[in-house]
């Protein structure tokens, strides 16, 4: 935001005879609207270029050369500048403008659900003539057209703003939706047997000034009289974007963006807008559940039973067998109660909220840290060297795009394969899986002037591309591929590293994994990014206890359980079966153990087939808490409606398992945890309830890296070359076969069934042809899929998405290995 | 603390009975001279459990109601008696507190005369009234003549029902059975005629800001004519029993004496004031609707009695009949709503036709219409006396506060005045005759 | 000195009442024994008593479910959730019905602000007003209950006093209102018909009909009026 206040940088604007200073290049309509003077508009969005397409902003103005309309979405304030909104001129180009909107708009307000909340209606009141001259005829259109799974569009409604067309080709870059014919006939429309097929439709939803599109998960729910609303942050990601939720007699009917500065800027992708769905499913886990033996079904129980059971399994039991799997779904307050229940009280460091498919703690907190600001500053560069923003992380994609396309950032990608910014990157180096090591190196080695081949990339490419790094430098870090050991991405890491002026923004993808982070649940971490080693001594003064070494990780878990040395698993809000990069690893763990818990508010996979004792526990929109994002952002959410059935709050749970243990965890209550967390922290200091109420939507930032030093390169050895295989890249997709998704009715046709992508050169090499099904094959497993020519994919990889509905990656990887080699065989 | 305690309850030789101060003076009194028995709940329940209480003082603290059938709802008194003398009085309101005023927030103007109307629900229309004309002024619009003269109307015919009502519950409390049958008897006429115009008998919502809801319906001028036909011999019948009637004089000359200077400092208005003698009446000192252009009286009494405010009522009565006899000669034609499209929702046949109507239909009723920021005050005389609504706007389609001068609360407050020193069976005919409506009392 | 006289006076008024027709009538609620009388004054048409939910003279729906009687409701007793119309079996005409409709008549206080509302005149008032409950589920109304019949004829709960003639003046809030305070709209038809009452007629205005409303506006007369 520039400083208004700076007198030399402003020009004098005289708005209804009142002077205002302003920008010089600001627009009229920004100007006058942050002076207080609102000019109606339905086409201008501040986060949008303007197009002066509806001209209901016109406004009297006069420049010195006597007094005109002019549409002031599209002026630049200059100085010296006369406006008048309110004049008899300005209120009859109004009055003349809406006429005009509304003689071919139909009778639907009854039945738009738009209504209530309409921006058309709302200025038809406040700036409208208050009666209709058109006797004619109105232009005729289908009624709503559903032109993608989740939006309707009906033509006759729209007014040809622009902002939905604007928005695909200018935001999202995905432009699907277009004018149409002339004239009259003006019509917005996707293309024939093209769907409005975008991660990010909802958006033009919320941006439609009219009904024109409405949203399929909202389709006559409500009105806006009968919703409340929360601001709170979106759960299914880690970007954190702020939304409102929205719900109607205790139930939550609609997620809408909130526009704010440092994470989203209002947009939101579909998934974070509709996967709301899934907490009101008829399949939520609604009370407590055992399993008589573990032959049969999960059955029904009371809390008082289950807690029983939890009480007689934990006590008595040796601390390093148990174990706890996953926490990134809880907020912050519920992850320290659990990693003060965990390390704490039951005394075990046998904990981790990642399931094997992210990156070392160390990583993601002991590097210097970006935010997404940082990432997208101008002149910068970005190096993504991590999975696909646009499939994992909808709404840090779209900054990022902004960034390269408006601000001049240079985009440089390391990745498997290409992504949605490809288009825009500057250079797309695509390692060998699993020595994306060795190309950063030679990336870095290149910008000091030796230049090599590396990782299956030409030197001359590299050589471009470490030419082009300029300004500040943001490591977008992440685990691009499943079937590749994090190894290769610490190198990646510890090599970029040395770059100057560089730092690193987490691409980990799963809800509040960088809460859990920093709440200590992973293993030899404690609260406020700090070690065993360093913390131990504080946290054993103010918990009573902590473990006295380093505790096993998800993959070590699964293993000694698998080997007989784990006896309680608890899965909090984690599947392992779907979620663990390797199947046979997971299965062997969950069977091994001797009681698994599982704490959920869905039923997955690994709970439906492994878990001896269920607890419902509330859902996103049914707690109040804080959420961490990938910036180490801490944002609120707040409870909109009441847990399901008889689910409690994470936190709860912890508390209540301490005390039926005769142990007091102290914590009565959200703000009690976030207070003892921002107490015992050395990064939370700040995370007050008076900073986060004065934060608003931006949040609270709590920056630096505590005690976690920086990582140090494995010195990964490169993996040998099998001639006849190809090495495996297992992405995720926005839209998989997830317990969320799969869940929420509307998202839940949208995940696409397996299929294979390989490189057009490697058709003729293996003898199958594109579109014909395959087998693929790995040392541990094999699946059947379809083939697909992708130049996109360089030769020598096999790409498939990494949780299809019906198969799954991890039936094919081994974790074990830095990478995993497939064969494609015909069927 | 016993009874005898000074501070609390000693009646002062020179403030007790046959004290020659009066005027706003008496009323302005504080301590034990006053006629307000300022004692809290908690030094009565004090006083209550004191086994120490002296057994041989007579003066008992008794509370008459809340539930209490001549206390006209919810009233509660809390008397200090000496025997059957009643020292020092006070009115404890707020049994029947809904939150009204502030529930008025919540409402759009649109809404708000449901809202109001329940406040004096013995004469709905004079709140509704007073409202409509507060949210008036603040948008700045004109009402129809029509409007105003349906206004007007149906304000005196409420009048009459609200004195009628009166003079049932009137004679109902002093034990005159009969007449509580005729007031309800005379009192139903008018609320058919009521229910035929805005199809309620009570709480209306029928007159509103921009107009009234709809129009006379068809054949209204011989209902009217039926009405002023049909009360007068009726009123004559009330002058038999009652006014004649030495039970009646009896009962009611010389109770409950207040004086216009003593009714000015308590702020009493309506009957109550003019009782005493002093003419004021809105309608005629302030006039609001079309009121300068009927002829009426103000009907004055001498004494400030008890007998005066019944008698004054009574009169109102044929006053407001003279009037509704000139409004039917006058009545003119025209809208009976302002048309202002961003005020008064568009004729039903429009929304199918027109996307303006459409809109504008659509948002008056869900959002309501916005009022301009500012405030405003209008008052009416309603048959129990100044009736004012103060409205704030903070530009948005809710009030931002609304306050209504009420006249019941506010001559509640004449009781312990009225009632020092008098019989508590006297007392009855007081509240009878203040005629309090409770709903109105505690909003 | 009282006239002694005025005492007896008094007692004449009350005596002389004994030969004159009693002003009450034999009301029993519906609940009467066989042949004992049961009057019931009838209800005038704009009497806001229970509501019915109508239907188009073609036996569709009138409610399009788009929940303006709940927004306006200041007693907030209205719930109505709208749903998409299925295509080739549809509940009303165009896209969207009313799913579910319910009144609680606990809260509701007959304003009847729901009826002036209604843009489809779906919602309007029977003149029935004795329906008191036992339980709170008999006083919420669902939609079931509030719908007319494939007659429509409006459907009468057991614990309702229905009489001859109490269904005919349904709606006459709604006509009373339609004009809007516009004079020249007054004495004209502004709905549609109802399944089984056709297309009611107007109350007569007091200076009626001088706009057409049978889809002939005149706007430009309406409109010159806006612009002065």
């Amino acid at each position: 935001m520039t400083d208004t206040q700076d007198a030399v940088s402003t020009v004098a604007v005289t708005v209804n005879g009142a002077e205002i200073q302003a920008n010089p290049g600001e627009l009229l309509i920004d100007a006058c609207e942050r002076t207080g003077t609102y000019i109606p508009r339905f086409c201008y969005h501040p986060r949008m270029s303007p197009v002066g397409m509806c001209r209901m902003c016109l406004v009297e103005v006069d420049t010195g050369r006597g007094p005109a309309l002019q549409p002031s979405c599209m002026l630049p304030v200059t100085d010296g500048m006369t406006v008048d909104t309110e004049s008899e001129l300005t209120r009859k180009a109004q009055d003349g403008v809406l006429e005009f909107l509304l003689a071919n708009h139909p009778l639907d307000c009854p039945v738009c659900d738009k209504g209530g909340e309409c921006p058309l209606q709302d200025q038809t009141m406040a700036f409208g003539p208050g009666e209709s001259r058109f006797i004619e005829e109105k232009r005729h259109y289908e009624k709503p057209i559903a032109i993608s799974d989740t939006v309707y569009l009906d033509r006759e409604r729209c007014i040809l703003c622009d902002r939905c067309t604007r928005f695909a080709d200018e935001v999202a870059g995905d432009t699907l939706i277009h004018f149409m014919d002339r004239g009259n006939n003006t019509q917005v429309n996707t293309f024939p047997d093209e769907p409005f097929a975008s991660y990010f439709s909802g958006n033009t939803v919320q941006i439609c000034p009219v009904g024109a599109l409405t949203a399929k998960p909202y389709r006559f729910k409500a009105r806006p009289w009968d919703l409340e609303e929360n601001l709170s942050t979106a759960w299914t990601d880690s970007v954190g974007s702020r939304i409102t939720v929205q719900s109607s007699r205790n139930k939550v009917l609609r997620v809408l963006g909130v526009d704010s500065e440092s994470v989203n800027w209002g947009w939101l992708s579909d998934k974070e807008r509709f996967a709301f769905e899934a907490l009101n499913s008829v399949n939520r886990i609604t009370q407590p559940m055992a399993r008589a033996d573990s032959g049969s079904d999960l059955a029904s129980t009371g809390w008082a039973a289950a807690m029983s059971t939890i009480v007689d399994v934990l006590t008595d039991v040796d601390p390093a067998r148990i174990g706890v799997i996953g926490g990134a779904r809880l907020t912050n307050e519920a992850q320290y109660a659990w990693a003060k229940l965990a390390k704490g009280i039951l005394g075990t460091d046998n904990v981790d909220a990642q399931l094997g498919d992210g990156l070392p703690a160390a990583v993601v907190l002991g590097l210097p840290r970006a935010t997404i600001a940082d990432a997208c500053r101008p002149g910068g560069t970005i190096i993504l060297a991590g999975p696909d923003p646009k499939e994992d992380l909808g709404a840090l994609f779209l900054r990022l795009r902004h960034a390269v396309v408006n601000d001049g950032a240079t985009l440089i990608e390391l990745t498997p394969h290409r992504t949605g910014l490809s288009g825009i990157a500057a250079h797309s180096l695509h390692p060998r899986p699993g020595e994306l090591g060795d190309l950063a190196a030679a990336v870095v080695a290149a910008g000091s002037g030796t230049a090599s081949d590396a990782a299956g990339v030409a030197a001359d490419a590299i050589a471009a591309a470490a030419a082009s790094i300029s300004g500040p430098v943001t490591v977008v870090l992440g685990r691009a591929s499943l079937a590749e050991s994090s190894a290769a991405i610490v190198d990646a890491a510890t090599a970029l590293n040395g770059l100057a002026d560089v730092s690193f923004l987490s691409a980990l993808r799963r809800g509040n994994v960088h809460g859990a982070l920093d709440a200590g649940l992973a293993p030899g971490l404690l609260p406020g990014r700090t070690t065993l080693a360093d913390g131990g001594e504080a946290f054993a003064e103010a918990w009573g206890s902590v473990p006295e070494s380093t505790g096993l990780d998800t993959a070590g878990m699964l293993a000694a359980a698998a080997a007989g040395d784990i006896d309680v698993l608890v899965l909090l809000g984690a599947d392992p079966l779907s979620d663990f990069p390797e199947a046979a690893a997971a299965e062997a763990g969950l069977a091994g153990a001797a009681t698994v818990i599982a704490i959920d508010t869905l039923p997955n996979a690994s709970l439906v087939a492994h878990a001896d004792l269920v607890l419902p526990a509330a859902a996103a929109t049914e707690v109040d808490g804080t959420f961490t994002n990938l910036e180490g952002r801490v944002s609120v959410c707040e409870q909109k409606v009441t847990p399901c059935g008889t689910a409690r709050s994470d936190w709860m749970i912890a508390a209540q398992i301490a005390q039926r243990l005769g142990k007091d965890l102290g914590i009565e209550s959200p703000a009690a945890a976030r207070a003892e967390l921002a107490a015992l922290s050395a990064v939370h200091g700040d995370l007050t309830e008076a900073a986060l109420a004065a934060a608003g939507v931006e949040g609270v930032l709590c920056s630096g890296n505590g005690s976690i030093a920086e990582p140090a390169g494995s010195g990964s050895v490169d993996p040998a070359n099998d001639a006849y295989s190809l090495r495996l890249v297992a992405t995720r997709r926005m839209y998989d076969a997830g317990t969320t998704l799969s869940h929420s009715p509307s998202s839940a046709g949208l995940a696409r069934s397996i299929e294979l992508r390989l490189n057009p050169a490697d058709f003729d090499k293996l003898g199958v042809e594109a579109g014909s099904v395959v087998q693929l094959i790995s040392n541990k497993g094999e699946l059947m899929t379809p083939v697909i020519a992708d130049p996109g994919v360089p030769a020598g990889s096999a790409a498939i998405p990494a949780n299809s509905p019906g198969a799954n990656a991890n039936q094919l990887i081994d974790a074990s290995q830095p990478v995993t080699d497939v064969r494609v065989e015909r069927s | 603390m016993t009874l005898t305690d000074p501070e609390h309850l000693e009646q002062s030789e020179a403030g007790g009975l046959g004290d020659n101060i009066d005027g706003a003076e008496r009323v302005k009194r504080r301590g034990s001279d006053s006629a307000v028995l300022r004692l809290s709940e908690a030094e009565c329940a004090e006083i209550g459990n004191d086994p120490n209480t002296d057994a041989d003082d007579e003066r008992v603290l008794l509370n008459m109601g809340p539930s209490h059938p001549s206390t006209h709802g919810v009233l509660r008194l809390m008397l200090e008696m000496e025997g059957e003398t009643v020292l020092r009085s006070k009115p404890v309101v707020g049994y029947l507190h809904t939150g009204m005023e502030k529930q008025a927030e919540q409402l759009t103007y649109l809404q708000g005369g449901t809202n109001v109307t329940r406040m004096d629900y013995a004469s709905p229309l004079f709140t509704e009234l007073a409202f409509s004309l507060a949210t008036e002024k603040l948008l700045g619009i004109e009402v129809p003549e029509r409007a105003t003269w349906i206004r007007m109307l149906m304000c005196e015919l409420n009048r009459m029902s609200s004195h009628l009502l009166f003079m049932a519950t009137n004679g109902m409390d002093l034990g005159a059975v009969s007449m509580m049958i005729y007031g309800w008897r005379e009192r139903e006429e008018v609320l058919r005629f009521f229910e035929k115009v805005t199809g309620l008998r009570m709480n209306h919502n029928y007159i509103r800001p921009g107009g009234v809801a709809a129009d006379m319906p068809d054949g209204w001028e011989a209902d009217v004519e039926h009405l002023l036909a049909l009360i007068p011999p009726r009123l004559e019948e009330y002058d038999i029993l009652m006014t004649g009637q030495p039970i009646w004089r009896e009962r009611l000359q010389g109770v409950g004496v207040l004086n216009a200077d003593e009714a000015l400092a308590l702020s009493a208005t309506g009957p109550i004031l003019r009782s005493t003698g002093y003419a004021w009446d809105l309608r005629r000192d302030e006039p609001y609707l079309a009121y300068s252009a009927v002829d009426f009286d103000v009907i004055v009494g001498s004494y400030g009695d008890c007998y005066d405010r019944y008698a004054i009522r009574l009169n109102e009565i044929r006053e407001s009949m003279r009037i509704v006899e000139q409004i039917l000669d006058k009545m003119p034609a025209g809208d009976y709503r302002v048309q202002d499209k961003k005020v008064t929702p568009p004729p039903r046949v429009r929304i199918d036709q027109s996307m303006e109507a459409l809109i504008h239909h659509f948002k008056i009723f869900t959002e309501g219409y916005k009022v301009p920021e500012g405030e405003a005050y209008a008052c009416v005389e309603s048959p129990r006396g100044e009736l004012g609504v103060y409205l704030v706007s903070d530009g948005t389609s809710t009030p931002y506060r609304m306050h209504v001068r009420g006249p019941s609360f506010i001559n509640v407050q004449t009781m312990p005045h009225l009632m020092q020193n008098g019989l508590i069976a006297d007392g009855v005919a007081i509240i009878s005759s203040v005629d309090p409506i409770m709903g109105e009392v505690d909003r | 000195m009282a006239d002694p006289l005025d005492y007896l006076r008094g007692f004449a008024v009350t005596f002389k009442k004994l030969f004159e027709d009693r002003v009450t009538g034999d009301y029993r609620g519906g609940k009467a024994k066989e042949g004992a009388p049961d009057n019931k004054r009838p209800k005038p048409e704009r009497f806001h008593g229970r509501h019915v939910l109508n239907r188009y003279e073609d036996g569709m729906e009138k409610c399009i479910g788009c929940e303006l009687c709940a927004g306006v409701c200041p007693a907030k007793c209205i719930y109505v959730r709208g749903a998409d119309n299925d295509p080739d079996d549809p509940t009303s005409p165009g896209e969207r019905f009313g799913y579910v409709y319910e009144i609680n008549y606990l809260r509701c206080i007959h304003c009847d602000l729901c009826v002036e509302a209604c843009p489809t005149q779906a919602i309007t008032e029977s003149k029935l007003f004795e329906f008191s409950f036992t339980n709170r589920n008999d006083a919420i109304y669902t939609k079931n209950e509030l719908v007319v019949d494939d007659d429509g004829m409006p459907q009468k709960m057991p614990w309702e006093d229905w009489r001859e003639g109490d269904d005919q003046l349904t709606s006459g809030w709604m006509r009373a209102t339609s004009s809007a305070g516009d004079h020249r709209y007054e004495g004209s038809v502004h709905w549609a018909g109802e399944l089984g009452y056709g297309v009611r007629a107007p109350e007569v205005g007091q200076s009626a009909g001088t706009i057409s409303t049978d889809g002939g506006n005149s706007p430009a007369e309406v409109r010159s009026e806006n612009d002065g």
